[in-house]
């Protein structure tokens, strides 16, 4: 079976984030951008399918500006086999037309399974999975923390839902959705990352692609959340009390 | 008793000292609890005037000082000795940041500042302090000029020293001493700030600094080497360094042993290798290269270390994690009864030997001693901590310990190294610098002590 795995450059998880002064959107500039963790959670579930013997192809997608190749390249270097990137000139993408591109790459690739994270921690949507599947009339399993190929090759898909798990079994072609505790991703090893210098990578550049990628969704004002006082984390109720006696002032 | 003090106290305000007992003992003890003296009163000034008068006071009536900062000193340097009449001048409350300039990249802050602090109000303007240690959020400034403090990114930046450009105190006789220039050249006679730098509190109390300030970015990327023996770790730094330079701002080194201490003790990450060291290696993106994690690869392919056994971190998240298993080795030797801790430097080029040769006279000593073995390798400085299984009582112990630091302390000289690289010598290892440090060496120390402190009145009993 042969594998597509989405992958998005994010600001990374631990960056704080800032606001841009004219309120357009959020600072990039000199950030520390990563992949978007349930993403990289994909990456880990294909790798380990391929190592089942399950998989015998995975192919990395990234949508984006220039960029994104190190983000490809990471993926490659955990255990993909090529890459494609879908160059933009780094403009905002909408969810549906996310999802447009990938079916293109889809069809051209006719993989069995699409494997992505459930949602980017940019921008939050949850929706480019679903949208994928209604755009390739495929089943789709949403949420997924644990996935079992069987001989017959469909999939048990295990899934948390409010209050619980569900486990549903799905055909190929189809696409899945990670969640956090679906695998712990590898870290990137020196061979690997060797071996991954050598991999493909196709470019392709979006106005190549004919699909219209105007946008539907109109950004009006990111602001940031009220700010809250700073408090002070003291160790032990000695120094507490040595505090509000003789910085606080209050006792 | 407060008799004594009175016509002192009555020019200060009344926030400006205590005589409560809790609170006074408080003060009274070090970090690690090694240290436990005595004191009938300690004073939070405000403000330089108020730092003279005390000083002042003392200095006509012989009472001795012990200055005070955020006392997470490990040598027993910033408390007071037992029933010696000390009284402590804690700085916590002269915290102002005077100026930060972003033209010329310094920052003029008072001494009781906490480090942490400082880093946060620098944070906006993508700036940030030469230092950087496991005490961040409790030393202030003041105690970290005074023990010329190390920490994580001397590798980059230097120590303490390299990054001061002036400095202000007040003198043992309640002289203002003001060398608070911004400049960076100044070339003009003897650089007396230089001795204050790493005083330990007995030669003044420094009351603010200038220092140089460096740009901060938060694009970096940890990576872990595991490696057979200390010979590949002298060949795996020297590639480094050769290669990444500028962008290393930490290279630190754990043995097997310390490794393994803190999985079985605190539960800390497993790596997927095993081996007798480890290297952790932190890369800082200065110049905003666009793919930074590319760059590196693309390095290690001119490195031709092809099949060493290293990881990479993809995302802050894993850069933290690496950290965390370095971090936690102190920690999880904190919980161990009979440590035996050093804080020791030694040339690069020695320190294969010295780890060999010492670990060898150790076990002869006694087959059940372990080595916990980390540090800051870029400094060429080794925690070279002992520990032994063995139930010992307090003579026993006490006669172990003195064992142990002989050897250690032998072959650190043999070495040509330094008993103490970055915590100084406070009360802990004043003894063993009489021993270690050559006669003629301690007899201008003393001398230089004496001009500035006749009455050895600013911390007495400490460092010499
Ligand atoms: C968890 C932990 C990690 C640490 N890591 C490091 C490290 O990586 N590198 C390192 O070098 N150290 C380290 N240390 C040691 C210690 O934190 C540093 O030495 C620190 O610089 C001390 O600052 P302080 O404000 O706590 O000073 P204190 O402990 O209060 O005082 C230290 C000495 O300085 C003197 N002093 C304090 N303030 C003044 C002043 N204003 N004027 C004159 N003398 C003064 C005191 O008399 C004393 O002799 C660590 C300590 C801990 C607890």
């Amino acid at each position: 079976m042969k594998a597509l795995v989405c992958v998005k450059r994010v600001i990374d998880y631990n960056v704080k984030i800032r606001v841009k002064t004219d309120k357009s959107g959020v600072e990039t500039e000199n950030v520390k951008m990563s992949m978007n963790p349930f993403d990289e959670i994909a990456v880990e579930e294909a790798v380990k399918l391929k190592e089942k013997g399950v998989i015998d192809e995975i192919i990395v997608l990234s949508i984006g500006a220039e960029t994104s190749q190190e983000t490809i390249r990471t993926g490659l270097a955990m255990g993909g086999d090529r890459g494609v990137l879908v160059k933009t000139n780094g403009q905002e993408i909408d969810p549906l037309n996310v999802g447009k591109i990938i079916k293109y790459i889809f069809d051209k690739e006719s993989p069995d399974m699409v494997i992505l994270g459930k949602q980017a921690i940019d921008d939050d949507c949850n929706q480019t999975g679903q949208i994928l599947s209604s755009l390739l009339d495929c089943h789709q399993a949403t949420f997924a923390s644990k996935v079992e190929v069987n001989d017959d090759k469909t999939i048990n898909v295990t899934r948390e839902v409010d209050g619980g798990l569900e486990t549903i079994k799905i055909s190929i072609p189809c696409v899945i959705t990670t969640d956090l505790r679906l695998n712990e991703p590898r870290y990137a090893s020196l061979p690997n990352i060797m071996k991954a210098k050598q991999k493909k990578i196709d470019i392709l550049d979006i106005n190549d692609l004919n699909i219209d990628i105007k946008r539907r969704v109109e950004t009006i004002e990111v602001s940031e959340p009220p700010e809250r006082k700073p408090g002070v984390i003291v160790n032990d109720v000695d120094s507490l009390i040595d505090k509000l006696k003789n910085e606080a002032n209050v006792i | 008793m407060t008799n004594k003090y009175n016509s002192l106290l009555k020019t200060l305000k009344k926030t400006e000292y205590s005589l409560d007992k809790s609170i006074v003992n408080n003060h009274c003890v070090d970090w690690r609890g090694n240290y436990r003296g005595s004191s009938e009163i300690i004073f939070f000034p405000k403000s330089l005037t108020s730092i003279q008068k005390i000083v002042k006071f003392c200095f006509k009536k012989n009472i001795p000082i012990v200055p005070q900062g955020g006392n997470t000193g490990l040598v027993g340097g910033s408390v007071p000795r037992f029933n010696k009449g000390e009284i402590i001048i804690n700085l916590c409350k002269l915290n102002n940041i005077r100026e930060i300039d972003i033209v010329s990249n310094t920052i003029t802050v008072e001494s009781g500042c906490i480090l942490q602090n400082v880093n946060d109000r620098l944070e906006p303007h993508n700036l940030q302090m030469p230092i950087s240690l496991g005490s961040k959020g409790s030393c202030q400034i003041g105690g970290n000029i005074a023990t010329n403090a190390g920490g994580l990114n001397v590798i980059k930046f230097g120590s303490i020293r390299n990054n001061i450009l002036g400095i202000e105190a007040i003198l043992p006789n309640g002289e203002f001493y003001d060398d608070l220039k911004t400049v960076k050249k100044n070339n003009t006679g003897f650089d007396i700030k230089q001795l204050l730098i790493g005083s330990e509190g007995t030669l003044g109390i420094i009351t603010a600094a200038t220092f140089q300030i460096h740009k901060k970015t938060n694009d970096r990327v940890v990576i872990i080497i595991c490696l057979k023996s200390f010979n590949h770790v002298l060949n795996i730094y020297q590639k480094f360094i050769s290669s990444f330079g500028e962008f290393i701002t930490a290279f630190e080194l754990m043995n097997e042993f310390s490794m393994n201490l803190a999985q079985k003790l605190i539960g800390s990450m497993k790596l997927p290798f095993t081996g007798n060291y480890y290297c952790l290696v932190e890369l800082t993106n200065f110049i905003d290269i666009e793919n930074f994690s590319n760059f590196i690869y693309s390095k290690f392919e001119k490195l031709q270390i092809d099949n060493m056994q290293l990881i990479v971190a993809k995302s802050e998240n894993e850069n933290k994690n690496f950290w965390q298993i370095r971090e936690e080795i102190p920690l999880a030797e904190k919980l161990l009864e009979n440590v035996i801790q050093h804080d020791v430097s030694l040339p690069l080029n020695n320190i294969e030997n010295f780890i060999f040769e010492s670990s060898k006279a150790l076990k002869k000593f006694n087959p059940n001693i372990s080595i916990i073995n980390f540090g800051h390798l870029g400094d060429n400085n080794l925690h070279f901590n002992v520990c032994i299984d063995d139930k010992l009582n307090k003579k026993n112990y006490s006669n172990f310990k003195k064992k142990v630091n002989e050897i250690i302390f032998s072959f650190v000289n043999k070495f040509n190294g330094s008993i103490s690289a970055e915590h100084g010598i406070g009360q802990l290892r004043k003894d063993e610098l009489k021993r270690y440090k050559s006669a003629e060496e301690i007899k201008r120390m003393k001398k230089i002590k004496k001009i500035f402190d006749p009455k050895n009145i600013m911390n007495p009993g400490k460092v010499i």
